[in-house]
């Protein structure tokens, strides 16, 4: 009988998916699938890109997990993949529609849930609504940091911009947001 | 506040400090209120052919906000926003008094965290709203994935028909080695590697298997256990004239709900 794998740590299963272990993979995907469609749903804003974004990336993540050099670190490294994917496809897509324009991840559920709206609702739709009204880039800049975690190196390199030039959106949009914060006691 | 810091003696003690001294280049440089993409990339240690093509490339906005982070990171009033978030990302270690024992600082610090706590239950719930992936979305992708299954070496097998040549490939075989191996109470295989030429028939071989030991369970007969499930099952299931296994217990784990009740 398989063993069961659903215990085991990031690193042993990013580990045995390199090495070729595909039910290690499977467990490695389903465990952050909802992280990564939630990272890509804000990148791309659109629930049905953020599927495809998903999709190639975890090809993408299996493709390359035979590089990754630190396993215990896949997480943040499947978040970029799935940043770098997110923006390919909002890329391509450009052309045909101003991804402004397109529906955001707005009412997600757990709204129903009413213990949870009590507690920080006010404060989760202001913080919604108040990213909503970020310049573009100043928003992307925000999730890539403070969703996906990702270096500022990172940052700049999917976004094909400087370093310092990140920081200055990041504050920007730190400023913004902490100052809009006021509001939502 | 006794030792009130003046914003000069504040940067003076940050560029001889240990941390981030390299992480802010802003900082490092408190007068470029030019936002001179060159120097602040320079100061990152990045050669300056590149930075000065970085410098070259960036659009109007993008300078406009360099242009703001020089001055965000130069603030009349105390400690920038920015050195702040660096900071709380830290885990504000080591202790800052520059940014702990100023209060507008510490209310920025707050807002900050404050900020960081709403983004994290945001994100939960966002994580939580998402659907369950339909079936087919996850066998899609792991029909893609077994289209490029990792197969590695081919091993070749005595072939009963003098036509016909048989091979195993490698990445079978380490899917043995990962059975054997979990097969055995308490250990799971982290990565194994057949060391040898394995092209060849009858070519000695040495197996390496990583393995990670239940929390508790003696770590020698473990091993042990391992190398003699991993030969037993090597033996049955292939023609590979092992030599030697050799088990290294690479990590400790917990079963989830050993966890939660506290070994």
């Amino acid at each position: 009988m398989a063993v069961d794998l659903s215990d085991a740590a990031d690193a042993v299963l990013a580990s045995r998916a390199a090495e070729g272990d595909e039910r290690a993979f499977e467990q490695l995907l389903r465990r952050h699938l909802g992280l990564m469609t939630a990272y890509a749903t804000r990148l791309t804003s659109s629930r049905a890109d953020a599927n495809d974004a998903v999709q190639e990336a975890s090809i993408a993540i299996w493709r390359e997990l035979p590089t990754l050099s630190e396993p215990a670190a896949v997480r943040g490294w499947m978040m970029r993949i799935v940043s770098r994917k997110s923006f390919d496809l909002v890329r391509s897509r450009r052309p045909a529609s101003d991804v402004d324009e397109l529906e955001l991840p707005s009412e997600p559920g757990g709204r129903d849930d009413p213990e949870r709206a009590v507690v920080t609702g006010d404060a989760m739709s202001g913080l919604r609504q108040a990213l909503r009204r970020l310049p573009e880039t100043q928003r992307q800049v925000w999730t890539l940091r403070e969703v996906g975690g990702e270096s500022y190196a990172d940052i700049a390199e999917t976004l094909g911009t400087s370093v310092t030039a990140v920081r200055g959106l990041l504050a920007r949009a730190r400023e913004t947001l902490t100052r809009e914060m006021e509001a939502w006691r | 506040m006794s030792d009130d810091p003046t914003r000069s003696s504040g940067y003076d003690g940050d560029e001889s400090g240990p941390t981030r001294a390299s992480s802010d280049p802003a900082e490092t440089t408190p007068s470029s209120a030019g936002a001179d993409a060159t120097a602040d990339a320079l100061a990152q240690g990045l050669d300056p052919d590149r930075a000065v093509a970085a410098g070259d490339a960036v659009t109007t906005a993008d300078a406009e906000a360099e242009l703001d982070a020089a001055v965000d990171a130069a603030p009349d009033d105390g400690v920038s926003l920015e050195r702040i978030a660096d900071y709380l990302d830290e885990g504000r270690q080591p202790y800052d008094p520059l940014i702990e024992d100023d209060p507008s600082a510490l209310a920025q610090l707050n807002a900050l965290r404050r900020l960081r706590g709403v983004s994290d239950q945001l994100l939960s719930d966002e994580v939580a709203a998402t659907p369950a992936p339909a079936p087919s979305w996850i066998a899609d992708v792991m029909s893609r994935v077994r289209l490029e299954s990792r197969s590695g070496r081919e091993i070749p097998l005595t072939s009963t028909h003098e036509r016909t040549t048989l091979h195993i490939t490698e990445g079978a075989v380490r899917g043995l080695i990962r059975e054997a191996g979990d097969a055995v109470d308490g250990a799971l295989v982290i990565s194994c590697a057949i060391v040898g030429d394995v092209a060849q028939p009858d070519a000695i071989v040495t197996v390496d298997v990583a393995i990670s030991a239940l929390y508790g369970v003696a770590v020698q007969p473990l091993a042990d256990e391992v190398r003699l499930a991993v030969v037993r099952h090597l033996e049955q299931q292939t023609e590979l004239v092992v030599e030697g296994v050799d088990v290294t217990v690479r990590d400790v784990h917990q079963l989830d709900d050993e966890h939660d009740g506290g070994l």
